[in-house]
C-alpha cells in the first residue's frame, strides 16, 4: 500500500504549500496583520495534474509565456511615521501591474498583454482594461531577474489609480488558495479585512525553468475602535472568525505575533491568541515622499514630488508615470536641493500610451529634494472621455525605489486628479455641419468661376417676370387669408374632390 | 505737387523714425512677453517656441525627441535652436527682432515708393509684436514668406523654387505655391521639379541631422497630414476631429487633404493673368487650411493686401470681412477665458470665434477670386459696360 502511494507521489509534479500570518501592533491603537500564501510546483511536460498549485495560474503562464507578472492593489493611506516601512512589494493606491513576458515582437508583446489583462480581470475579478501599460526596459524599480530565453522578453508597467478594490477581489484570491475552508485562510473576512486603515493585496506569478511560483498576500492595518476601554487584540475578534481546523497539506502553516513563531499546522482545538507585544518603535527615519499639484486652469498645471530624506543617505529611483492626456514641458522641469545622477526617459508613438521619466537621486540624510514637473493638459477625443469627464483623470504616483546601504524598500507618494478640458459633448453632428460649411464656403466660388465666366448679362424683357410676380403675389394672399379664416387645407380638398365626383356623375 | 503726393513725402521722411519705433515697440514687449507665452492663440505645436525648446532639452538630455508624439517640428529647427542656445543664448531676442523688422522692410520694399501700407500693416501689426516677443517660429516663416514674394515679384524663378520647396519642408502645406511657379520662369516646369528637389534636399538635410532616421516624418508629416494633434488652435480641424466619430475619422482626413491639395488646380484655371494675386490667394488658402495655424500667420497675407491696389474698387466684403476679423481676435481670449479658466462657457464658444475667423478668411479669398474675375471684365470690355450692369455666370 505505502508503496504504491509512494509511486503515486513520484509521477506527480512535485508541488507545495504553504500558508503565514505575521501579526504585529504598530501603534497604541493600531495593528498590522500580514497575510501569506504561498504555492510552488515543479515545472514538468505533459503533467497536468495539479494538487495545491491553481491550474487556472499555470494556464495564464503557459498561454502568455509570463516570466513574472506582479499585481497589487491597494487603498488607503500608509503612515511612514507611525507604522514604519511598507509592506513590500509596496502598494500604490488604486492597481499596478507589471508583467515580465516573452514575445516575437513588439505587436504580438502588445496583442498578449492586452489578453493578458483581460485575463487577469476574469481571475481577479477587477477592472484594468483602462489601464495603459509602457514598455520598460530600463524599469529599474523591481529587480529584474535574468531569464535565459531564445524569445524576446517584453516588460510592462503600468498603474490605473482609478481601481478600487474591494470584496470579491478578496473572494477571488482566496480562489486561489489549496486550503480555502481551514487553515489560516479561515481569518479571510471581507467584512472586517475591508474595515481597515490601509488594506493592499498583491499576486505574485513566477516561473523559471525548475519551478512555478505564485505567492497570494493581504496586508491590513486595524484600528481600534475603542480606545477608551482599552485594546482587545484577541485573534478571533480582530477578524470575527475562530482558527478551528488547520490546513493538512500545508508544509508549513505559521503565525507570527509576539515575538514568537505559532505553529498551527496540527490543530487540535480552536487557537487563540491575544496580540500583547509592544508597539514596534520606529526610530530610524524613512524616506518619505508626496506629491502634489499646482496651476488653476484647464491648460497648465505643476506637479509638484517632494522627497524627504530620512536618517541614512539613500539613493532614490524615482519612476514618474506621465499619461497620455498631460504634455509634461520637457525644458521647465526643475529639481531643488536634488543631486542628480541618472535621467530616463520613456514614450511611446503609440496615441494612448504613458511617457515614463525616471531619476536616480542621491541624496544625504535629512535633506529634501523637490522635483517640478510643468505639464500642458490636453484635450482627447470624445470618445476618450470616461463617463464623468468632469471629474478629471488620475496622474498615477510616483514610484520611488529606495536603496540605502544594508537595505532597499519601495514607496509611493500620492496620486494626482487633473481637471482636463473638455469638449461639449452634446452637438458632434453640428460641429461636423459648421466646419463642412466652411470647406463647402471655399469648394462653391472655386467650382464656379472656374467652368463659368461672369459675364455682363443683357437686359431681359422684364413684362414675363412680372407676370411671375403677380402670380406669386396671388398665392401669398391667398394662403394668408386660408390661414386668417382658418381654413383647413383638407377641407379645401375635400371640397374639389367632392367638385370633381360631381363633375364625374354628370357624365 | 498735390496734396496726397505731400503725405507720400512726409511718410518716406519718416520712415527711419518708423523702424526705429516698431523696433522700440517690439523690444517693449519683450518685458511683457509672460503675458503671450501660453496664449493659445499665438502657440501651436508647429511654431511653438517653447515646444522647440522642450525638444532642444530633450535633446541635450541625450533622448530622441522624435520617439514620442508631443514634438512636431523638423530637425532642422531642433539643430538651429540648439546651436543658437548653445552659443549664442542671448541673442534670441534680437535675432527676432531683426528678422521680424526685415520681413517688414522687404513688404517695403515690394510696395515699392507707392505706398507705405504693407510695411504699416506688418510693422505695427499688435499680433506680429506680441508673436515677436514670444520668438514665435511664424516670425522667421514670415520673413521666408517676405523673400518668396519678392524674389516671385522680381521673376527670380530659381530662387523661388527653392524657397518654396524649403518652407514646404517644414509644413508641407506650402507646396501648393508650385502653382504659382507657373507664372516665373516662362512658364517652365523645370522649376517646378526644383522646388520639389528642394523640398526633398530639405528632407535629406533632416534625415542626415535624425542620425540617419526617418523618425521624424512620423511627428511631422503624419500630424499635418493626418490631423492627430487635436489641442485647441485657430484654425479650422482641432475641434472637427475631436468631435468626429471615429469610423468616420479616415474619411473626413482623406477628404480635408485632398480638397486642399487640388484647390490649386481650379484656382490657377481662374487666375491665370495676374501673379501677384495668384500668390497671395494661395498664400491665404495656406494660412486658413493649415491645420496648425497661429494668428501670425495671417498677418502676411493681410500685409500684402495693398499690393493688390488695382482691385481695390471692386471688394464685396470691405466692411464685414476685416470687422469679421477684428472681432473674433477680440473674442478669441475672452472665449478662452470662459471656457479653461473660468467654466462658465463651454468649448464651443471658443470654437465659435475660431470658425468665425476661418469664414472671414474664406470670405476673403472668395472675394479675392471674385475681385479678379470683375476686373478682367472691365480689361476686356471696359468701354461697353455700364454701371449699373448687371452680371451673371455663363459657360466657356
Amino acid at each position: 500500500m505505502y508503496r504504491i502511494f509512494l509511486l503515486f507521489t513520484l509521477c506527480f509534479a512535485k508541488e507545495e504549500y504553504w500558508e503565514n500570518l505575521k501579526l504585529d501592533r504598530v501603534s497604541e491603537n493600531e495593528l498590522k496583520a500580514e497575510f501569506r500564501f504561498g504555492a510552488s510546483r515543479e515545472n514538468l511536460k505533459n503533467e497536468r495534474d495539479f494538487e495545491v498549485f491553481p491550474r487556472i495560474l499555470d494556464e495564464l503562464i503557459e498561454e502568455y509565456d509570463v516570466k513574472y507578472l506582479l499585481v497589487i492593489m491597494g487603498q488607503g493611506r500608509w503612515k511612514d511615521d507611525k507604522w514604519g516601512r511598507k509592506t513590500q512589494p509596496g502598494a500604490v493606491h488604486g492597481a499596478q501591474v507589471y508583467a515580465d513576458f516573452e514575445a516575437n515582437s513588439e505587436e504580438g508583446a502588445d496583442k498578449k498583454l492586452r489578453f493578458l489583462i483581460e485575463a487577469l480581470n476574469g481571475i481577479l475579478c477587477t477592472s484594468l482594461s483602462q489601464i495603459s501599460l509602457i514598455t520598460s526596459p530600463q524599469l529599474e524599480i523591481f529587480k529584474r531577474p535574468k531569464y535565459s530565453t531564445s524569445q524576446q522578453i517584453f516588460r510592462r508597467y503600468g498603474i490605473l489609480s482609478r481601481e478600487t478594490t474591494c470584496t470579491e477581489n478578496l473572494t477571488r484570491l482566496r480562489k486561489l488558495l489549496a486550503c480555502r475552508q481551514s487553515g489560516i485562510s479561515i481569518l479571510l473576512h471581507p467584512s472586517k479585512l475591508y474595515d481597515v486603515l490601509y488594506h493592499a493585496s498583491h499576486l505574485i506569478v513566477k516561473k523559471n525553468e525548475k519551478i512555478s511560483e505564485m505567492e497570494v498576500g493581504i496586508t491590513a492595518v486595524f484600528k481600534n475602535k475603542n480606545p477608551i476601554q482599552g485594546s482587545n487584540w484577541l485573534l478571533s475578534s480582530i477578524f470575527e472568525s475562530k482558527l478551528s481546523s488547520s490546513c493538512g497539506i500545508a508544509t508549513k502553516s505559521q503565525i507570527e505575533a509576539n515575538n514568537q513563531i505559532y505553529d498551527v499546522k496540527n490543530l487540535e482545538t480552536s487557537f487563540d491568541i491575544e496580540i500583547t507585544s509592544k508597539p514596534i518603535s520606529n526610530e530610524a527615519k524613512l524616506v518619505k515622499g508626496w506629491t502634489s499639484q499646482g496651476g488653476s486652469d484647464q491648460q497648465n498645471g505643476i506637479l509638484h514630488i517632494s522627497l524627504q530624506n530620512g536618517d541614512l543617505d539613500s539613493k532614490l529611483e524615482v519612476s514618474q508615470i506621465l499619461p497620455y492626456f498631460v504634455q509634461p514641458r520637457y525644458a521647465k522641469i526643475s529639481f531643488k536641493n536634488c543631486q542628480i545622477t541618472r535621467k530616463a526617459l520613456q514614450t511611446s508613438k503609440n496615441e494612448k500610451s504613458s511617457a515614463l521619466l525616471q531619476y536616480e537621486i542621491i541624496i544625504k540624510s535629512g535633506e529634501k529634494c523637490e522635483i517640478t514637473i510643468p505639464f500642458d493638459k490636453k484635450i482627447l477625443r470624445l470618445d476618450d472621455y470616461p463617463p464623468d469627464a468632469n471629474h478629471g483623470m488620475h496622474i498615477p504616483a510616483a514610484v520611488i525605489f529606495v536603496s540605502q546601504k544594508s537595505d532597499s524598500y519601495t514607496i509611493h507618494t500620492n496620486p494626482i486628479l487633473v481637471a482636463l478640458p473638455v469638449p461639449d459633448f452634446s452637438m458632434p453632428f453640428n460641429v461636423i455641419c459648421f466646419v463642412a460649411t466652411a470647406f463647402a464656403l471655399i469648394f462653391g466660388p472655386l467650382q464656379l468661376y472656374s467652368t463659368m465666366w461672369l459675364a455682363p448679362s443683357p437686359p431681359r424683357s422684364t413684362f414675363w417676370r412680372k407676370i411671375n410676380r403677380l402670380i406669386l403675389l396671388i398665392l401669398i394672399v391667398l394662403c394668408l387669408y386660408a390661414h386668417f379664416m382658418e381654413i383647413n387645407l383638407n377641407e379645401v380638398r375635400r371640397g374639389i374632390e367632392q367638385y370633381l365626383e360631381k363633375l364625374n356623375e354628370l357624365r | 505737387m498735390s496734396g496726397w503726393q505731400k503725405i507720400k513725402q512726409i511718410e518716406n521722411d519718416g520712415f527711419l523714425f518708423k523702424i526705429s519705433f516698431a523696433i522700440v515697440l517690439r523690444s517693449i514687449a519683450f518685458q511683457y512677453s509672460h503675458l503671450f507665452a501660453e496664449r493659445v492663440e499665438l502657440n501651436s505645436p508647429f511654431y511653438s517656441f517653447n515646444h522647440l525648446n522642450d525638444g532642444v532639452a530633450l535633446l541635450e538630455d541625450g533622448f530622441d525627441p522624435y520617439s514620442g508624439n508631443d514634438f512636431n517640428l523638423p530637425p532642422i529647427s531642433l539643430y538651429a535652436l540648439y546651436f543658437l542656445q548653445k552659443y549664442v543664448p542671448n541673442l534670441l531676442p534680437t535675432l527676432w527682432i531683426l528678422m521680424d523688422i526685415s520681413t517688414a522692410l522687404i513688404l517695403s520694399k515690394i510696395s515699392g515708393t507707392k505706398t507705405l501700407m504693407p510695411f504699416l500693416f506688418y510693422a505695427f501689426n499688435p499680433i506680429s509684436i506680441a508673436s515677436c516677443s514670444i520668438l514665435s517660429l511664424t516670425i522667421p516663416q514670415n520673413l521666408l514668406i517676405a523673400m518668396i514674394f519678392w524674389a516671385y515679384r522680381l521673376d527670380y524663378s530659381k530662387t523661388v523654387a527653392i524657397l518654396i520647396g524649403f518652407w514646404s519642408s517644414f509644413t508641407l502645406y506650402p507646396l501648393l505655391l508650385i502653382f504659382s511657379l507657373i507664372f516665373v520662369a516662362n512658364h517652365k516646369i523645370s522649376a517646378v521639379f526644383l522646388a520639389i528637389l528642394a523640398f526633398f534636399a530639405a528632407n535629406l538635410v533632416n534625415f542626415v541631422l535624425n542620425e540617419w532616421s526617418w523618425s521624424f516624418l512620423d511627428s511631422t508629416y503624419q500630424v499635418i497630414l493626418n490631423f492627430t494633434n487635436i489641442q485647441p488652435n485657430v484654425g479650422l480641424h482641432w475641434y472637427f476631429f475631436v468631435q468626429v466619430f471615429e469610423h468616420f475619422r479616415t474619411f473626413y482626413t482623406s477628404a480635408f487633404t485632398i480638397l486642399y491639395f487640388f484647390m490649386g488646380i481650379p484656382l490657377t484655371l481662374i487666375i491665370r493673368n495676374d501673379k501677384e494675386m495668384h500668390f497671395i490667394s494661395i498664400l491665404l488658402l495656406i494660412t486658413t487650411f493649415f491645420p496648425y495655424p497661429t494668428l501670425n500667420s495671417a498677418t502676411i497675407c493681410l500685409a500684402l493686401l495693398p499690393v493688390l491696389e488695382k482691385y481695390r474698387n471692386y471688394f464685396r466684403y470691405t466692411l464685414l470681412v476685416p470687422t469679421t476679423l477684428i472681432t473674433t481676435i477680440a473674442l478669441m481670449p475672452v472665449m478662452w477665458h470662459m471656457w479653461i479658466v473660468s467654466s462658465s462657457g463651454n468649448a464651443n464658444f471658443f470654437f465659435g470665434a475660431t470658425l468665425t475667423y476661418n469664414v472671414a478668411l474664406i470670405y476673403l479669398i472668395m472675394d479675392l477670386i471674385f475681385v479678379y474675375s470683375r476686373r478682367q471684365i472691365d480689361v476686356l470690355h471696359g468701354d461697353s459696360i455700364k454701371k449699373q450692369a448687371k452680371f451673371g455666370y455663363s459657360f466657356y
